[in-house]
Parts: structure tokens; C-alpha cells; sequence
């Protein structure tokens, strides 16, 4: 380059030492321009030196210098390169000092920050423990493989008359007919479970669940065994050598994890059956299973087809979609229709198995979500709010800063990173708080979600919270600091921490208030109704007694009972081994008791009253009952009388029926005597006589839709309902004490009577009916303490800005008291004022909350989702809070003597 | 337009840079002219290569800058060997001569 005097550089030019960051590309451009003309000018002068000619002198620098135009956009690049690298070394450095200077700034406030940090710190736990839930019940994938391909099968019952059974098992030989048909599925599973006895010569006799998968099952879920092997086909046909495959859990604990297991027997129902495999800890399906065995189902004969008792699970064929697969399905079930009267009005539906599993979770969860939302933006509003009082208060100090040369930039990432820093200490506390919260309400009943097992505190919950921690501090954070920003740059010019903007700003406190009223109203009405719901179901009479009552589930295995003839007998001698004991006033037995699900539901026949086209299906659920089975479960008879002794085989057929049963069929007269029977009608139909009429139970939970049942005696089981003796009762025993008391000597009497027999499952009724409730105690519990949580922030809130506004007043208060005001003159003025922003966030929030609770009717239980209660209450509560917060500051404000006030400024 | 030269070894042209400026702040020409004085013919440096060595040295944090007057009153940038850089030049300067040994013993043995 030959060019003439480099021109003479600016002014200010940017170096070392005046702040780095604003180094701009021209000015990288300009600094390699000015260097490398005073290196090619030093040769110069250097070879003039030497005796060179000084245009010649000048050819040859820049000749020896090389490819000057390459080198130059090579420094030039580099130099950019090196700025920004500068400027991020800088915005680390300041950022470290901002860190430093705010924790030592928090630190001398430790009042403000203890009480940000916390308010954030419960709206971020909350959050957190919300989203652990979430992560563990609906992120998780499911432990099988390519989960998002399975399915699940099942039938709804629609007929034309519009009674409605939503959700039905498959029938086997439906089971089988869609396993051969389906295209859009490459596997189709078959499955259902049952209990057996474990028994073995060395440990006591279990009671164990069992499920009993056709060999589809595992090649659906692509689970293979952890050891040993899963079903064959070879397996999964009547007659084959009985085989089984344990879960993980069964043989760690029953067998100590003996890797020898495989390959051995073990007995099931006394029956020896070859382990074949053990599953990995991982797989749970269904959740309670403790072994898997064949199901065996004969495909020549599968049984009546109306008879639904089999889920499925089956995977998308390669490229096809559940789309594929439903349409599939609708076009099955009308073939079927077309084919088997029993298929008209069955529809058969799928959805995704993760849908199955997850059941209601998801609603429950929003419902979670949005309110712990709520209350996370009532706490960003009560910090935001603390921070603007906070940064009037130091209005002078970054008055002071700016003047000195803080630009507003500098002055507000300050701030923000306050916010951080409080953001960040929330998120740790926060984070503890959630894991603790959050344990506790698994605690309460680990059974009320699907799929709580498994959760944990992972790096998912821990990067969410952290995330959140950040979001919320620029949401709390923002506002403020543009405020206090610009108030710094304004108290240069006007010197007075109180000007201008003091009046905007309050109305921003006092509006930030009305927010966080309107958005508490929304919380607490929420968690009002769900309390409301849980007071219902737990206040519903569960139809019968379920104190002091202890339920026993035997079964009497036919490889130590081959008589069929004698089960009966044996199990009157276990009744009455039980009523012996001390402590027992009765023992009935029952296939299945109130709560405890149901054992059958039956199509019936009633005499000369043939089905009519659209008419209510013919259906009730059965159950078989030892006598004063009523008396002793403290059943209501509204008419007739119940099943006593002598309901004996020999006797005329007699039968129970529940009130809905009743005045379903018989309306407007009496059922006693009527005659119903079951199954088709025919010349050896077997007509069961109505000899009483008793209230209706439930099958699970008080919030069903109550369906007819029937009851029949025991005795007559044989002849009237199976066919054949039932093996696996269910006895009640009403006690005089405790019932847990009792659990042992009831164990003791059942060895004395054969110490063979599995130690079954032993329960008290009333903690049963109790946690049939467990899913809305679980939601009611945690929108309890989120509706606490708001109320608290609320009144942290409302007392703060009043708290801040008497402080402010104090000069007027004074005069206004010395001038003759009395005492509660000012402090009603003073809560005036509070309960304006509080009334108008009442107002505000009952709007709001009547939007939010659209759709939560299906989620509630005998209140409605616009309950006037409620509605009512609520306000009234946060009002109380309101005049609470505000009557403190309100007090103390006007204790101070009135000269005190009036010689401070 | 370049003329054939030595060829200098990957990186020691940075090494003789942070050496060069360990006596004190010089400016790029000082530096060029340093080195032409103590390597002479045997290690001519490119002057076009010295400078990006510089700004990259510089984007590693080895070297910092600052304008100032030259010795004939022209305003001229002056490089400066960082802590980083001084510790780099130690360990760079260590490593070099566990190499020459190494090289050197090879070629008097063969």
C-alpha cells in the first residue's frame, strides 16, 4: 500500500480500559488500517535509512510485506473475533460483579429478601411438585417398547334404548375374531387376571395375583424376559404342561432372586407349574401382577360369546395408524352386528394403551396446572410488587450511580440480576419445598394416579424448575426494574426520592393487588368446589355399615377340596369358626362385598315379558349371599324379607333384588313374588322368586351410576346362578372392637381349619370405602394447600403496598392527628383504602373464576361446578384477609406520636 | 509478492512472538524487526503471517493491546504478553526444547 499519511485517528478511539463491550466492526476495519500503514511507513523510513530511493523504498515494503489484501481481511476477521470474545469475557465479568454486589444488597435487606424469596420460592415448589407428578404419570414413556405403537381394545354397549355400559372387556371369541381380522394391527394380545394360591413346601401359602396373557401379550409390549423366556404359542393352548413366568418383585422377595428358580416348579392353586422365565423389575403389567401364566383359551370353543371378561393390547402394524386402526374397528363391529344378535348395539373402540393407562390423569392434571399457574402469578405479583416499593426506597442510591455514569442499560440488567439471584434462591427452596410437598401427598395414597411409583426428583423436574426460577424472574423482575431505572435517571435532575412517577407507581401497586385478588378468588373457588365434592362422596351414606366391619378373601383350592358337594359345608365350618371368635358378633360370606367390585353381570329373562325392540338391556349384577348377609353388612329391607336358613338347595328359588332392580322393572308395583331367571327362556329356564327388595350398593365408589343387582343365596348358587359351587368368597365379620385387632386371631382360626389354605387378603371396610375416594382427596388436598398458599400471598400482598403507603403517609398522618383526628378515624381511612383495590380484585376474580370452572362439572360430585356457596364464600374470605392485611400496617402506622412524624422530614 | 522462505513449524512463530514481547510492550513493526535481527536469514518470518499471529494470540487472551506513541511521535499499537501468555510461553518454550533434544539426538546418532 502506497497510499499518503494515514489520516489522524479519532478521538476517543476505542481501547483497553474504556469499557470494551462497544467495539464496533468499523472500528476494526480503521485499527488494522492504521497498524498496518505504520508498519509498512516504519520500513520505509528504515530502508530511506539504508539508502533507498523513497518511492522505490516504498515498492519494496509492501512487497516484502506479502499479500497485503489477504492479510488484512485475515486481521480483520480475527479482530472481530477477538472483540466479541472481549466483549463476552466483559459481560461475565460484570455479570459476576452484578451477582456479587445484588446477593450483598439482599443480604442487607434481609427482611425484603426472606420474603420474596419465599413467596417465589412456594410458588415455584408448587409448580414443581405439579410437574413432577406430571413427569412421572404422563411424560414418562411407558416401559415398552415403541409404547406410542400399542393399543387397546375394548366394547361399548350402546344400544337403541340409550342405556350405556362406556367401557366392556372382550368377549373370547371376539378377542380371537379380531386377532384374525385386523390388518392395521400386526399383534393382538389377550388378557385378564385373577387370584390363585401359592403354595409351596417352603414358605407359607400366598395369596398372589395373576395375570393370565395369551402368548400375544409380551410380543405386543416387546418385553422380553429378564431371564429365562416369555410364552410360546405351544404354551397358550388348552391341555398344554402348565407353565408360568414371575415378575421381578415375586422372586426377589418369595424366592430370594435364586437364579435356579428357572426351570423348577412352583405351585399355583396346587397345581405344579413350571417356571419358564422371570420378568424384569421394569414390567408391571398390569401393575398388581405377581405372575403371568397362559390363558389357554380353547380357539375351536371360546365360549359364549356375550361373555366379556378379556382386555387387549395389540400393535400397530407397520405404517398404519390408529386412525387405521379405528376405522378398522367400526367397520368389524357392523359386520359383527350383522352376523350375532348379541353384537347389535356393540360398538368396538380403541385408543392408544398410554390413554388406558393414564385414565383421568390428564384432566386432573390441567386442572393442577392451571391453578398452580395461579398461584405462581400471585407470588411473581407480590415480589414484583416488593421490588417497586424497594426501588423507591433506593431511588437515591441509583440516582447516585447514574450520575457517576451508569447508563439506564447497566442500571437495569443491575436489577434484573437481582431478580435472578432472587429467582435462583427461590428455585432451591422451591425445589426442596415441591420434593417434600409432594412426597407427603403420595403419602396420603401412593393408588390415586396411575403410575406415581415411579416418581422422582430427575433432572426433567429439576431443569423445568430452574428454567421457571428464570422466567419468573424476568416477569416479577422487568417492570420494576424499567421503573426504578428511570426514576434513578430522573432523581439526577430533581434531587427528591419523592417526584413525578410516585403516583403512577402506586397505581400499579394497587392494581398489581386487584390482579393477585382477582387471581386468589380463582384459586380458592377452585379449591373450594373440589372440597366441596370430596365433603359429598366422603358424606354420602355408603349404603351400609362399613364400620367394625373386616373383610377376609378365601378360596378353597380343588386339589385339597375335590368335593364341589362339600365346599359349602366347609365353608359354614369356617363361618362358624369365625363367629366363635372373641370380638366377633357375625360372619356372612358373599362372592363379592360392597366396594370390592363386582364378580358378574348377568342378561336376564323375566316370564311372559318377552324382550321389546329399544327396551333397557336385561341386565344385573349378581351376588351370592350366606344368610342375614344383610342383617350383618347393616343393609336396608324395604320390603319382603332377606335370605335366611332356609333358603336351602332344596328350597324353592329365591332371590333379592335391589331397589333400582325393582323400579326398573316393576314400577309403581310391589316385586315381591315376581319371578326373573337367567339366561334365555326355555322349558328348563330356572325362575328365581323375588322375596325382598333392599337398597342399592355400590361396586367402587359412591359417584356410579347405580345398576340393578340381585342376590341369591348361597346355598342355591348351584343350582340357580353357576351351575357349580363357587371356590372364592368373601367373608364380612362385624366386630365389637377394632377391626384391625382382630386380623390375627382371624389367621390363627383360618390355619386351625387348614394351615394350607393362602394366607388371603384381610381388610377393614371402612378404610376401603375411604379410599375409594382417594383420587379426589388427592386433588382436593393439593388445591387446598395451593387455595392456603394464594390466600397467604394475598394478604402478604395487600399488607405490603398498605404497609408501604402509611410509611409513606406518615407526615400526613401526623398532622391529620394533631389536628384532632381520632385514632380509628384514621385508621378506618386507611382501610378504606386498602379494601378498594381488594373489592375491586373480588369483583374481578368471581368474573374470572365463573370462566374457569366451565367444564369442571364431570370432575365434581354433588355440588355444582357454579355452586352459589362457593361463590359466595370465597369473596367474603379474601375480603377478611384483605381488612386483616390492611389493619395491621394500618395500626401500627398511627401508634407514632404525632410530632415524631411531623419533625422526620 | 511473497518470496519462498523457511517455512517456520506450526505454532512456533507464536511461541518467538510471546518470547519477543516478554523483554516488553512492542509494537508489530518492533517486533518484525526483532525478530529478523536475532533469527536472520535462518528464520525469516513472513511479515504478513505476524500480524494475524498477533490478533489471534490476542483472541486467546496470551497478548493484549494498546495504542500509544511510537518513538517518532506516531501513534502506534503496542502488544503485551498477558499472565495466561507468559504462562504459555513457559510451557511452549519447555515443550520446544524437549523436542530439539529429541531431534538433535537422533540426527548425531544416525
Amino acid at each position: 500500500m502506497t497510499g499518503p499519511e494515514p489520516d489522524p485517528p479519532p478521538q476517543g478511539r476505542t481501547g483497553p480500559g474504556s469499557g470494551g463491550g462497544r467495539i464496533v466492526p468499523p472500528e476494526v476495519e480503521a485499527e488494522v488500517r492504521d497498524e498496518l500503514e505504520f508498519h509498512i511507513e516504519m520500513r520505509v523510513r528504515q530502508l530511506v535509512a539504508e539508502g533507498w530511493e523513497e518511492h522505490d523504498a516504498r515498492a519494496e515494503a509492501v512487497s516484502r510485506f506479502g499479500d497485503i489484501d489477504r492479510v488484512r481481511s485475515n486481521m480483520e476477521h480475527l479482530g472481530r473475533g477477538r472483540d466479541v470474545k472481549k466483549q463476552r469475557r466483559t459481560w461475565w465479568h460484570e455479570f459476576r460483579q452484578d451477582v456479587r454486589f445484588a446477593v450483598r444488597q439482599l443480604a442487607r435487606a434481609p427482611m425484603f429478601a426472606g420474603v420474596a424469596i419465599l413467596t417465589l420460592a412456594l410458588g415455584i415448589g408448587a409448580s414443581s411438585a405439579v410437574f413432577s407428578v406430571v413427569n412421572s404419570v404422563l411424560l414418562r414413556p411407558l416401559p415398552y417398547a415403541e409404547p406410542d405403537r400399542i393399543a387397546t381394545v375394548w366394547t361399548r354397549y350402546l344400544p337403541p334404548s340409550g342405556f350405556d355400559i362406556p367401557r366392556a372387556p372382550l368377549s373370547a371369541e371376539e378377542g380371537l375374531d379380531l386377532e384374525e381380522s385386523l390388518t392395521s394391527v400386526e399383534r393382538l394380545g389377550l388378557w385378564t387376571t385373577g387370584r390363585s394360591a401359592l403354595t409351596g413346601p417352603d414358605a407359607a401359602a400366598q395369596q398372589i395375583v395373576v395375570g393370565r396373557f395369551s402368548d400375544g401379550v409380551f410380543d405386543v409390549l416387546g418385553v422380553p424376559a429378564e431371564r429365562g423366556r416369555t410364552f410360546t404359542p405351544n404354551d397358550d393352548v388348552p391341555g398344554a404342561a402348565p407353565v408360568t413366568v414371575l415378575s421381578h418383585g415375586l422372586w426377589a422377595t418369595r424366592y430370594g432372586g435364586d437364579p435356579g428358580l428357572v426351570g423348577r416348579s412352583i405351585y399355583l392353586d396346587g397345581v405344579p407349574t413350571e417356571v419358564v422365565g422371570v420378568m424384569p423389575e421394569t414390567f408391571a403389567f398390569p401393575a398388581s401382577a405377581d405372575v403371568w401364566v397362559p390363558l389357554g383359551i380353547d380357539r375351536s370353543n371360546a365360549g359364549n360369546r356375550a361373555s366379556h371378561w378379556l382386555q387387549s393390547v395389540a400393535r400397530l402394524a407397520p405404517g398404519r395408524s390408529f386412525d387405521a386402526l379405528y376405522a378398522e374397528l367400526e367397520l368389524i363391529a357392523s359386520q359383527w352386528a350383522d352376523a350375532h344378535e348379541h353384537n347389535v348395539g356393540h360398538f368396538a373402540m380403541s385408543d392408544p394403551l398410554r390413554t388406558a393407562v393414564v385414565g383421568s390423569a390428564p384432566r386432573l392434571l390441567t386442572l393442577l396446572g392451571v391453578a398452580v399457574g395461579l398461584v405462581l402469578l400471585i407470588a411473581c405479583a407480590n415480589v414484583a410488587n416488593l421490588l417497586l416499593a424497594r426501588g423507591e426506597r433506593r431511588a437515591a442510591e441509583f440516582g447516585v450511580r447514574s450520575a457517576v455514569g451508569a447508563g439506564r442499560g447497566r442500571l437495569l440488567r443491575q436489577l434484573l440480576t437481582e431478580s435472578l439471584v432472587i429467582g435462583g434462591a427461590a428455585s432451591i427452596v422451591g425445589l426442596a419445598l415441591g420434593a417434600v410437598g409432594v412426597r407427603a401427598l403420595v403419602a396420603l395414597d401412593p393408588s390415586a394416579l396411575p403410575r406415581l411409583d415411579g416418581l422422582t426428583l430427575d433432572l426433567r423436574v429439576v431443569g423445568f424448575t430452574v428454567a421457571l426460577a428464570v422466567a419468573t424472574s424476568f416477569v416479577f423482575g422487568t417492570v420494576p426494574a424499567i421503573l426504578t431505572a428511570r426514576k434513578a435517571r430522573m432523581t439526577i435532575a430533581t434531587s427528591s426520592a419523592r417526584s413525578a412517577g410516585s403516583r403512577g407507581r402506586s397505581g400499579l401497586r394497587r392494581g398489581l393487588v386487584v390482579a393477585e385478588v382477582s387471581l386468589s378468588v380463582v384459586v380458592v373457588v377452585l379449591a373450594g368446589l373440589t372440597l366441596r365434592s370430596l365433603t359429598a362422596l366422603t358424606g354420602t351414606d355408603p349404603a351400609f355399615e362399613p364400620e367394625g366391619l373386616l373383610s377376609v378373601q378365601l378360596s378353597l383350592p380343588a386339589e385339597s377340596y375335590p368335593d364341589d358337594e362339600l365346599v359349602p359345608a366347609h365353608f359354614a365350618t369356617i363361618e362358624q369358626r369365625f363367629d366363635a371368635l372373641p370380638g366377633v358378633v357375625d360372619a356372612v360370606a358373599a362372592s363379592t362385598l360392597p366396594f370390592m367390585g363386582t364378580v358378574g353381570s348377568w342378561d336376564f329373562t323375566i316370564p311372559d315379558r318377552p324382550q321389546q325392540d329399544g327396551e333397557m338391556a336385561r341386565n344385573a349384577r349378581v351376588t351370592v349371599v350366606t344368610p342375614s348377609f344383610f342383617e350383618t353388612l347393616g343393609i336396608d329391607l324395604f320390603e319382603g324379607r332377606t335370605i335366611t336358613d332356609v333358603d336351602r338347595a332344596d328350597a324353592a328359588l329365591v332371590s333379592v333384588v335391589s331397589r333400582t332392580m325393582a323400579e326398573m322393572w316393576w314400577p309403581g308395583e310391589s316385586a315381591i313374588g315376581k319371578q326373573w331367571g337367567y339366561g334365555s327362556p326355555g322349558p328348563d329356564a330356572r325362575w328365581m322368586t323375588i322375596v325382598g327388595v333392599v337398597e342399592d350398593q355400590y361396586a367402587s365408589a359412591v359417584d356410579e351410576q347405580m345398576a340393578p343387582q340381585v342376590y341369591l343365596p348361597y346355598a342355591q348358587s348351584g343350582v340357580s346362578a353357576y351351575g357349580y359351587v363357587p371356590r372364592a368368597m368373601r367373608f364380612a365379620l362385624r366386630t365389637r372392637e377394632e377391626p384391625m385387632r382382630l386380623v390375627d386371631a382371624v389367621r390363627a382360626a383360618l390355619a386351625e381349619f387348614d394351615p394350607e389354605l393362602p394366607v388371603s387378603s384381610v381388610r377393614v371396610m371402612d378404610d376401603l370405602v375411604q379410599s375409594s375416594t382417594a383420587e379426589p382427596r388427592i386433588v382436593a388436598t393439593t388445591l387446598g394447600s395451593f387455595g392456603l398458599i394464594a390466600l397467604l400471598l394475598a394478604a402478604v400482598g395487600v399488607y405490603g403496598v398498605i404497609a408501604y403507603s402509611v410509611a409513606g403517609r406518615g407526615r400526613e398522618i401526623g398532622v391529620r392527628m394533631a389536628l384532632g383526628a381520632r385514632r380509628a378515624d384514621v385508621v378506618r381511612m386507611i382501610l378504606l383504602e386498602g379494601t378498594r383495590p381488594v373489592a375491586l380484585g373480588l369483583a374481578v376474580g368471581v368474573g374470572l373464576a365463573s370462566l374457569a370452572v366451565r367444564g369442571m362439572d364431570s370432575m365434581l360430585f354433588g355440588v355444582a361446578a357454579t355452586d352459589p356457596l362457593t361463590f359466595a364464600v370465597v369473596p367474603v374470605v379474601l375480603l377478611a384477609v384483605g381488612v386483616g392485611a390492611s389493619l395491621v400496617p394500618a395500626l401500627r402506622g398511627t401508634t407514632t406520636d404525632p410530632s415524631d412524624a411531623l419533625s422526620g422530614e | 509478492m511473497p518470496r519462498d522462505r523457511n517455512r517456520l513449524l506450526h505454532g512456533t512463530l507464536d511461541t518467538l512472538v510471546l518470547k519477543t514481547l516478554s523483554r516488553g510492550p512492542m509494537h508489530g513493526y518492533a517486533i518484525a524487526r526483532w525478530l529478523e535481527d536475532r533469527g536472520g536469514d535462518a528464520l525469516q518470518i513472513e511479515e504478513g503471517s505476524l500480524y494475524p499471529a498477533l490478533y489471534r494470540l490476542e483472541k486467546k487472551g496470551l497478548l493484549e493491546s494498546e495504542w500509544g506513541m511510537s518513538e517518532l511521535d506516531r501513534r502506534a499499537k503496542f502488544y503485551s504478553v498477558t499472565a495466561k501468555g507468559r504462562k504459555r510461553l513457559k510451557t511452549d518454550t519447555r515443550a520446544w526444547e524437549a523436542f530439539s533434544r529429541a531431534v538433535s539426538s537422533v540426527l548425531e546418532t544416525a
